[in-house]
């Protein structure tokens, strides 16, 4: 007797589903337990007593039920060739391309952004500098403006030469 | 002139021929509405959804290959139309539970798989079937339905397989673990 019981095997096989190698397999094992043996006797006595349960089980008066079977076809088969019309397959076909063309329109009216308006380089640089960046010289951005006179260096090293300045100085004192 | 096979009348079906659909109806109906009825727990459930089947078959005959037989197809429908039936209600009643928790402590839970019959029922079904019934109810979907197709409709393992998406192992598998519960919860009551 082999150690493992072909368990799974045991209905098909008094059923008369297995292929002829199956079967003798399973049938040599029988032939040598009586475990098995018992268990197949068992199981086909269970499959017979829950066909005899569903041929118990209370039916319905079957004219009532298929004529009921006949009206939902019919109401189905009314409510398909209602909504298959083909002036409701015209007017849902229109209202598609409506909304269709709708959305073409909105994605294309679509306010851009002007190339006049787009923000200069160093603006956006202002925009993206974190918080934690000390901006106070940006700040004070007019000052620094002004102090590009200064830039003119000459000038301000001969500012004592300058006759204007001469003048005012010597009147002031 | 010989009888028409299930295959032939679906194939005809699929032409549109009304009769050919009744006669289908009045083969196939008793058993459509028991296993449907056996897996619901409902009488009037397994009467909406066995109706329904039929109604799909009709529609889509056409989709009927032949590959296999015509139960098999028919009872893949049937049984997917069930589950879809049963995971609906579960859904629903989860969202609208009928009765809420402690507002009768005394009252039977409800059980929309139940296999349990109502009083008028109980009383024309037999001990043992109505034994039966409450058995079955503890096994899992699948073992159920791979036991009530090889026991009321004869379906080889494989075609089991077919109508539960598995292989035909798995579908041996639920057969003998169902009908070895079944067995053990018979003995025990």
């Amino acid at each position: 007797m082999s150690a493992t019981h072909p368990e799974i095997d045991l209905v098909p096989f008094f059923r008369g589903e297995l292929n002829a190698a199956e079967r003798d397999r399973v049938q040599h094992h029988l032939d040598g337990c009586g475990q098995c043996r018992k268990s197949i006797g068992a199981l086909a006595a269970t499959l017979q007593q829950v066909s005899a349960h569903l041929e118990e089980l209370p039916t319905p008066e079957w004219s009532a039920y298929r004529r009921e079977l006949r009206l939902k076809l019919a109401r189905r088969t009314e409510t398909r060739s209602r909504w298959w019309r083909p002036g409701l397959v015209w007017a849902s076909l229109a209202t598609a391309s409506l909304g269709i063309a709708a959305l073409i329109l909105a994605l294309t009216m679509r306010p851009v952004s002007s190339p006049g308006i787009t923000p200069q380089v160093d603006q956006l640089a202002m925009e993206q500098a974190p918080e934690t960046v000390d901006v106070g010289l940006l700040r004070d951005y007019p000052v620094v403006e002004k102090l590009d006179l200064l830039e003119d260096y000459d000038v301000i090293e001969r500012l004592d030469q300058l006759p204007a300045a001469q003048h005012n100085h010597d009147t002031r004192s | 002139m010989a009888e028409q096979s299930d295959e032939e009348l679906c194939q005809k079906v699929a032409n549109g021929d009304a009769p050919a659909f009744e006669l289908l109806v009045e083969r196939h109906q008793a058993r459509a509405y028991r296993l449907a009825c056996s897996i619901l727990g409902s009488e009037s459930d397994a009467r909406d959804v066995s109706q329904d089947a039929f109604i799909r078959l009709y529609e889509s005959a056409n989709r009927f290959d032949g590959r296999s037989r015509f139960s098999t197809w028919f009872y893949r429908v049937l049984v997917n139309l069930c589950i879809d039936h049963k995971r609906r209600d579960k859904w629903w009643r989860r969202l609208v539970p009928l009765s809420g928790p402690g507002d009768d402590p005394d009252a039977p839970g409800i059980d929309p798989a139940s296999t349990e019959p109502g009083p008028e029922v109980a009383a024309m079904l037999g001990q043992s079937t109505l034994k039966l019934g409450a058995a079955l109810d503890h096994l899992s979907p699948h073992q159920r339905i791979a036991v009530l197709l090889q026991a009321q409709e004869g379906l080889s393992s494989r075609e089991i397989a077919e109508v539960l998406k598995c292989s035909e192992n798995t579908a041996r598998v639920h057969i003998h673990r169902g009908l070895t519960q079944l067995k053990k919860i018979l003995k025990d009551a």
